[in-house]
């Protein structure tokens, strides 16, 4: 895109982003005296600097710092639990699983339990008196209940690494 | 690892001493609301997105790894934020002239000239105006303007140039038709 004799377009924007030497400076300014193209391809960018640079100034309004702090302690008080919390859940979560690890050991969910249907809900044995075996289930307590152990560990980690671990070491990352 | 002012101040922060992310943000607020307010070009949503910008940079400060200025960081933060919510709503053409009317203060001469440029911005693609807008904020480098785009410089490089001669080119439409219809 040529603009006047010897100067471009990307010759103006060199002008206007100070990338000129003083000697082309010169010739340029000589050459937007004489050359009216030159002159409003200027002007134009000039006022599309402009128009960046006035709303440069902007200011949000005067409580803007005090809103985004309230907000901050909204979002803390929404997610965070406070050590104290977490580490009372960890105990809880550990003594359940303590409890029910001994309880397993003992041998008090060794025996299998059964679920019959018509007892469950007498209603079933009125529409269907002759209920086939299959109405009938058996359930190995055993596995139930080290299922629930393992589902106490996995959520005892988790806390373990959100409100002890992890804290710890970004505060030991933080110092060193 | 950049040892600044902001530096020091994120190390307390991180520390417990969360009041003074305060600090913060009354040091950077006005150039990540301009920022918003360039991409969004409404005042109230260019408000709402840099408040969301520095409440996501707190959530996040712990994962900034000071590598870079805490500036670029939070810039990057509040130029994604605001490019996703320009996606998600369309930002009307009746809102730009709103703007106008608060930073256009000066001679009546030029206005007809000043709105056919705030037009043929708003023609660019938004990658473009993303770019050019960026560009113009003066007070950053190729190199933090590579970061927040998280492109190379050299590749920034050319989009500016490109999305300069767009400008340059949709302008000189603009102006045609409307000495046409003159």
């Amino acid at each position: 895109m040529s603009v006047g004799k010897n100067f471009k377009r990307e010759d103006v924007w060199r002008y206007l982003d100070h990338d000129m030497s003083e000697e082309e400076k010169i010739v340029f300014l000589a050459a937007v005296k004489t050359d009216k193209n030159l002159e409003k391809i200027l002007e134009e960018e000039n006022l599309i600097r402009l128009h960046f640079t006035r709303i440069k100034l902007s200011e949000p309004s005067a409580g803007f710092t005090n809103l985004v702090m309230e907000k901050i302690q909204k979002v803390q008080g929404e997610f965070s639990i406070s050590i104290k919390r977490s580490m009372l859940l960890l105990a809880g979560v550990l003594v359940v699983t303590l409890l029910t690890a001994f309880l397993v050991s003992k041998g008090i969910f060794d025996s299998p339990g059964t679920i019959k249907l018509p007892e469950v809900n007498p209603v079933v044995n009125q529409y269907l008196p002759n209920m086939p075996e299959a109405s009938q289930f058996t359930i190995n307590n055993k596995i139930v209940v080290n299922g629930i152990i393992i589902l106490n560990l996995i959520i005892g980690f988790v806390l373990l690494d959100r409100t002890v671990l992890r804290p710890f070491f970004q505060k030991r990352m933080r110092h060193s | 690892m950049v040892t600044d002012a902001d530096s020091i101040l994120i190390n307390r922060i991180l520390a417990g001493e969360q009041h003074l992310f305060a600090q913060l943000v009354n040091k950077h607020k006005s150039y990540a609301y301009s920022l918003a307010l360039r991409i969004i070009e409404n005042k109230a949503d260019a408000e709402e997105i840099a408040q969301d910008s520095f409440i996501k940079a707190f959530k996040y400060l712990a994962s900034f790894q000071q590598e870079s200025k805490f500036s670029t960081w939070l810039y990057r933060i509040v130029f994604n934020t605001a490019i996703t919510y320009k996606r998600k709503n369309k930002v009307s053409w009746q809102s730009i002239e709103q703007l106008q009317k608060g930073y256009w203060q000066d001679d009546a001469e030029q206005a007809d000239k000043k709105k056919f440029i705030a037009q043929a911005i708003h023609q660019l693609s938004e990658q473009d105006q993303a770019v050019i807008t960026l560009y113009y904020m003066q007070e950053l480098s190729l190199e933090e303007m590579a970061e927040i785009l998280q492109s190379p410089a050299n590749t920034v490089k050319v989009r500016v140039h490109r999305a300069r001669l767009k400008l340059a080119e949709i302008l000189k439409t603009i102006l045609k038709k409307e000495a046409l219809t003159l």
